[in-house]
């Protein structure tokens, strides 16, 4: 009987992100099945690791085979082209008096996770076995994975226990591919959440828009987070339609920063008594710089805030885009705030980017309102 | 939601003039309410059911309407809460969501218990029993919100008129309610257990007079002097009824 690769498990260890890959599931409905590849079955699991953890062990997937009863052949796994988990073996297999290996750890020799950053990778590996040295290696499998690698073990709303299948709070795989994409090739998780918060402003094609429409209210932030709606709608389906405004733009940046191992809440700026006046800005989905809905005014904002979203911390803001420096100086750029601490009034840092002059006083911040939506 | 902003909610909306609205006479506590689509536009483009925490439970569905070509599309948000008060504090919070400012009042009155909508039409928002509904017309009133509102809280508050009666278990075991003062929902012939697919729960609607239900984790939970009548939607909308009285205490 040829050897032949049954099933390999990336998290093979649900307590640890250490020696194995993270906890996590596909969407809302719909959980991982461990082991991750099985053969034969048509619908694969994903795979993420986080590198921060990855980095300091030695990583092992698990492994089951069949071959002849008794016997005892050595195996490997090529990269059929480099990719983040390198090689596997050379290393012996011993089957029992079924056939069967049993569980057989297969640690990853030489693994590029330092590397990778924030990714979405194709792992496919040519399995090879041969009895003695001398002979020639025989493939018997061929294997293709999709593996995220993320800088950290993601932070709530995402959580990593209990791993059971009715946890809708383990990180999701499709928010993960959007994330990867948004934040590839970032190594650091201030890089990751500003590329997470410009991929957002920059959304094209009408899919996402501000809108004065009925108070420009939450749409897909009310209370918990319609992640599946957004998903829906950046897949080109209609989801919650367009309209957004910047608590759904502070609950996406945050929540998808945090799904690669940023640290960030949603937070509020506002006044109790009275709205503030804006600067001149560009609402995501607009085409033009302009005064908001026509009057110029918040009755509060909202953004995804480091820390403990105090005017120290840095703010990531992907519904407007701004003019720096501040007034009273002349406008040079435009900035879409992102890892900007939001500061005291005349520092020259976001509040006075987005407050008017006058208005700067009151648009304060408000740690106490800072909150991590559940994702549904 | 931070104390200072619902403090301020609070004043400007005038929470304590309708924090009892709908408290007096019969009370409604629903389970697993379903849009049915046959007050809304007439295709379904998107739906999605979660509970997201316990005793909470979201449903969530955008519909359209095509005309002349263009689609006018209509999302729709019912969210369950483990009782009337924690629904009303729901609506409350979502005064708090409007990011530009806008001139609302919320009323007791006309549609569900209390209720708001923003002077373009665009968003109606009511609570009625512990249920919050949530209607918005994304592109403006091109999908008027208001007789959809109306239809919900139809649908919500109508009692079945071909309900099936069947006996209430607690009756023709003779527990006296004081002796068990919480009831499991299996006890009131409910569905709450967790391991049925959200989608399969079936729509409950619990009509209390004399006190009020509330769920506390998975319990039902109805005040000792409440008188119940419980309607429980079947397969091809057929529905079973029971009505429950509170037993008295026997002297001792």
């Amino acid at each position: 009987m040829p050897t032949q690769l049954v099933s390999l498990t990336f998290n093979h260890n649900p307590l640890s992100a250490r020696d194995g890959a993270l906890n996590i599931r596909i969407n809302a409905r719909r959980p991982v099945q461990l082991p991750e590849w099985v053969t034969g079955r048509i619908s694969q699991s994903p795979a993420a690791y986080a590198v921060e953890e990855a980095i300091t062990s030695t990583v092992f997937i698990e492994g089951r085979f069949s071959g002849n009863p008794n016997s005892l052949v050595n195996i490997r796994a090529v990269p059929v082209s480099p990719h983040v988990l390198g090689p596997i073996g050379p290393l012996p297999i011993g089957f029992g008096p079924s056939g069967d290996s049993g569980p057989v750890r297969l640690p990853l020799r030489s693994p590029n996770f330092i590397l990778s950053g924030v990714n979405e990778h194709e792992v496919r590996w040519v399995w090879s076995e041969r009895a003695n040295e001398m002979d020639a290696w025989v493939p018997f499998a061929e294997t293709s994975h999709r593996i995220f690698t993320v800088l950290r073990t993601p932070t709530r709303p995402w959580l990593q226990q209990p791993f059971v299948d009715g946890n809708t709070q383990l990180p999701w795989a499709d928010v993960l591919q959007v994330a990867c994409v948004w934040a590839r090739g970032t190594f650091s998780l201030r890089e990751a959440a500003s590329q997470i918060t410009l991929a957002l402003f920059a959304t094209e094609d009408e899919r996402l828009r501000y809108s004065c429409t009925a108070g420009a209210p939450s749409n897909y932030s009310f209370q918990d987070f319609d992640c599946t709606g957004f998903l829906e709608r950046m897949s080109g389906g209609f989801g919650r339609g367009p309209n957004v405004n910047c608590s759904d733009c502070a609950t996406i940046v945050s929540t998808f920063s945090n799904a690669v191992g940023c640290d960030l809440s949603q937070s509020r700026m506002f006044n109790p008594v009275t709205p503030f006046a804006v600067n001149t800005l560009q609402l995501i989905g607009q085409p033009h710089f302009g005064a908001v809905c026509g009057f110029g005014v918040f009755n509060y904002h909202e953004v995804a805030w480091s820390g403990g979203c105090t005017e120290a911390d840095d703010v990531f803001d992907a519904c407007v885009a701004v003019f720096a420096p501040a007034a009273p100086l002349l406008p040079l750029t435009v900035v879409i705030p992102s890892g900007i601490p939001f500061g005291f009034p005349n520092q020259g840092f976001y509040r006075d980017l987005l407050a008017a002059p006058g208005a700067r006083s009151i648009c304060q911040a408000r740690p106490m309102s800072r909150q991590r939506r559940l994702v549904f | 939601m931070s104390s200072g902003l619902t403090k301020a909610l609070k004043a400007r909306y005038k929470f304590d003039r309708w924090k009892g609205s709908g408290d007096a006479g019969e009370q409604l506590f629903l389970m697993n309410f379903r849009v049915s689509g046959d007050e809304l536009p007439n295709r379904l483009l998107s739906t999605r059911v979660a509970r997201t925490a316990p005793g909470k439970r979201v449903n969530t569905s955008t519909w359209s309407t095509e005309v002349a070509g263009e689609d006018r599309p209509v999302v729709v948000d019912v969210l369950e809460y483990p009782s009337s008060e924690d629904a009303k504090q729901a609506l409350l919070e979502l005064t708090g969501q409007f990011h530009r400012p806008v001139e609302i009042s919320v009323d007791a009155g006309d549609v569900g218990d209390v209720r708001f909508v923003t002077p373009d039409n665009a968003l109606f928002a009511f609570a009625r029993g512990n249920v919050l509904v949530r209607i918005v017309s994304p592109n403006g009133l091109t999908t008027p919100t208001r007789p959809i509102a109306e239809q919900i809280d139809r649908n919500l508050t109508s009692k079945p008129a071909e309900a099936v009666s069947v006996a209430a278990p607690e009756e023709a075991s003779g527990v006296a309610r004081e002796a068990a003062p919480t009831m499991a929902g299996v006890e009131l012939g409910l569905q709450t257990a967790t391991d049925l697919d959200e989608e399969e729960k079936p729509f409950i609607k619990i009509f209390s007079t004399g006190g009020k239900v509330k769920l506390e984790g998975d319990t039902v939970v109805p005040d000792s002097s409440a008188e119940l009548e419980v309607y429980r939607q079947l397969p091809k909308d057929q529905w079973t009824q029971r009505k429950i009285k509170p037993i008295p205490v026997p002297e001792s």
